[in-house]
């Protein structure tokens, strides 16, 4: 680990505009254009309020709080999906985000032809890809299935493959939004190694969490998220 | 001053688009892969179907009106096979965007991303369908090898411009929903108003009515050096201008929204 790896968080705020139902309504906007109708006013809902957090390499962080506290949209401005409304987030180093494992997976595709969809959307290129397929095939242990439609696949199969898949990313920052449960027991005992072997090889691991057995277990840093604002920051 | 600040943004996105390219380019690619695998004909079996179209349209098309069936197939198959690419581009782009809601909530792929792949994907199909031109070509027509390299090249322009115009019809439908419509519909219209079936002569002492379609430039300079005919040079200034227009559109509406796709869809 040569070069420390940094997360920067400098009054982050996001705002949400909660916008009326016709609000997506073509429409309905050239209408109230016409009718020069300032009536429907946009209500904005602040998910996150001057948030300033700094990690570094070590750094295994959990974040806590409630239902819509604002933690899946942190993991969600951290991962550069969400543009804060004010403030600035400066990473340096790859991210890998487990907050969706299939995301981008094709039913129609093979389980080796998703390696590469996944892989691709993931943002690796495919000379990358071809030299974790091995690895990825291997771990994920499908058989012949793996040259099958994963439309053919029980749902505990294509968490499988995509559990695999994503640990095999090299990732200098994890995010994850709840611990991973996938397959069965046999598989969840060798996936549960294989996710703390690439946690102790990642910079900063970031998880959004209810647990507190599995804070204990993992984290050094507990982030408490109240209303979008950060209200504890302790380390353990 | 802000106009600026979204245009170097707009820019910025649309080079990181680009530069994207192995993942259009896969996802394109891989599109039309499944489309094989579901059957062993895939694409081809559409080509079928437009080659009996043609075949059957060129006959009834021509005794309406009354042209020699020698001039008007190769007229009317290179038109109606441009028009499929276009259209089916342009109508796809209408949900390309909140077909791929779930990637575009978790990752930052650049949304020129999603509509280079489809341009993609539909090159493929296009590509298929250019057998039946060939084909045509060979019958019908005397094509010079620079003639052919006249017209691919303004189909390259046409990729161009279809990128362009395709992604400012995925972002305005992500923003609003009710926007698929308007765009199917205006196809749909724009099909018989632009001169795909019909000739522009037949509008006698009213031509000029065809000339204000810009589309009626962009197949004519694609279609005439095969068939052996001229082009204007009016028709290549609206080429480079509508070009020229659609790049601004295009890094005009990415410049403005591209951060707010996530939160639209």
């Amino acid at each position: 680990m040569a070069i420390e790896k940094k997360i920067i968080i400098e009054d982050l705020s996001l705002e949400f505009s909660l916008n009326p139902t016709n609000y997506n309504s073509l429409r309905h906007r050239i209408i109230n254009l016409l009718l020069n109708n300032k009536k429907n006013k946009i209500e904005t809902y602040t998910a996150l309020k001057d948030v300033n957090l700094n990690f570094e390499t070590g750094d295994r962080v959990a974040l806590r709080g409630h239902n819509g506290a604002g933690k899946t949209s942190l993991l969600r401005c951290l991962a550069n999906v969400y543009e804060p409304t004010q403030g600035k987030i400066q990473i340096s180093g790859s991210i890998v985000s487990f907050i969706d494992i299939t995301m981008g997976m094709n039913p129609e595709a093979t389980g080796k032809e998703n390696i590469y969809l996944r892989g691709i959307i993931g943002g690796l290129r495919i000379s990358e890809i071809k030299k974790i397929e091995e690895n990825i095939i291997n771990f994920a242990n499908l058989g012949t299935f793996i040259d099958q439609p994963i439309k053919t696949y029980s749902s505990g199969m294509i968490t499988r493959l995509g559990f695999s898949i994503l640990t095999a990313f090299n990732a200098e920052i994890i995010l994850m939004d709840e611990w991973l449960s996938t397959g069965d027991s046999e598989f969840q005992e060798k996936a549960q190694e294989r996710i703390f072997e690439i946690i102790d090889k990642s910079h900063i691991f970031i998880m959004a969490s209810h647990s507190i057995d599995l804070i204990n277990k993992i984290c050094n840093k507990i982030v408490t998220i109240d209303n979008g604002k950060v209200i504890k920051v302790e380390k353990i | 001053m802000k106009i600026f600040l979204i245009f170097k943004l707009g820019i910025n996105e649309y080079i990181t688009g680009l530069k994207n390219y192995q993942s259009w380019f896969f996802l394109g690619y891989h599109e039309i892969l499944l489309k094989y695998r579901r059957s062993i004909l895939g694409p081809i079996w559409s080509t079928i179907t437009v080659t009996l179209l043609i075949i059957l349209l060129s006959f009834l098309w021509s005794k309406i009106f009354s042209l020699k069936l020698d001039l008007y197939v190769p007229y009317f198959s290179i038109g109606y096979i441009l028009w499929i690419f276009f259209s089916n581009t342009l109508n796809e782009a209408c949900s390309v965007l909140s077909e791929n809601t779930t990637i575009i909530k978790q990752t930052n792929i650049p949304v020129l991303s999603f509509s280079l792949k489809l341009l993609f994907k539909n090159i493929f199909l296009l590509a298929h369908n250019f057998i039946i031109i060939i084909i045509v070509l060979l019958l019908f027509c005397d094509v010079y090898l620079i003639d052919l390299l006249v017209s691919l090249s303004f189909l390259i322009l046409m990729f161009v411009f279809l990128t362009n115009l395709s992604v400012f019809i995925s972002i305005v439908s992500a923003r609003f929903f009710d926007f698929s419509q308007l765009v199917i519909n205006l196809i749909q219209l724009a099909f018989f108003l632009t001169p795909i079936i019909w000739e522009p002569s037949f509008l006698g002492d009213k031509i000029w009515v065809t000339q204000l379609n810009p589309l009626y430039h962009w197949f004519d300079f694609i279609r005439q050096p095969l068939i052996g005919g001229d082009i204007s040079n009016l028709s290549l200034a609206v080429i480079i201008s509508t070009l020229i227009s659609s790049f601004i559109l295009a890094i005009f509406s990415i410049g403005l929204s591209y951060k707010k796709i996530p939160l639209w869809l």
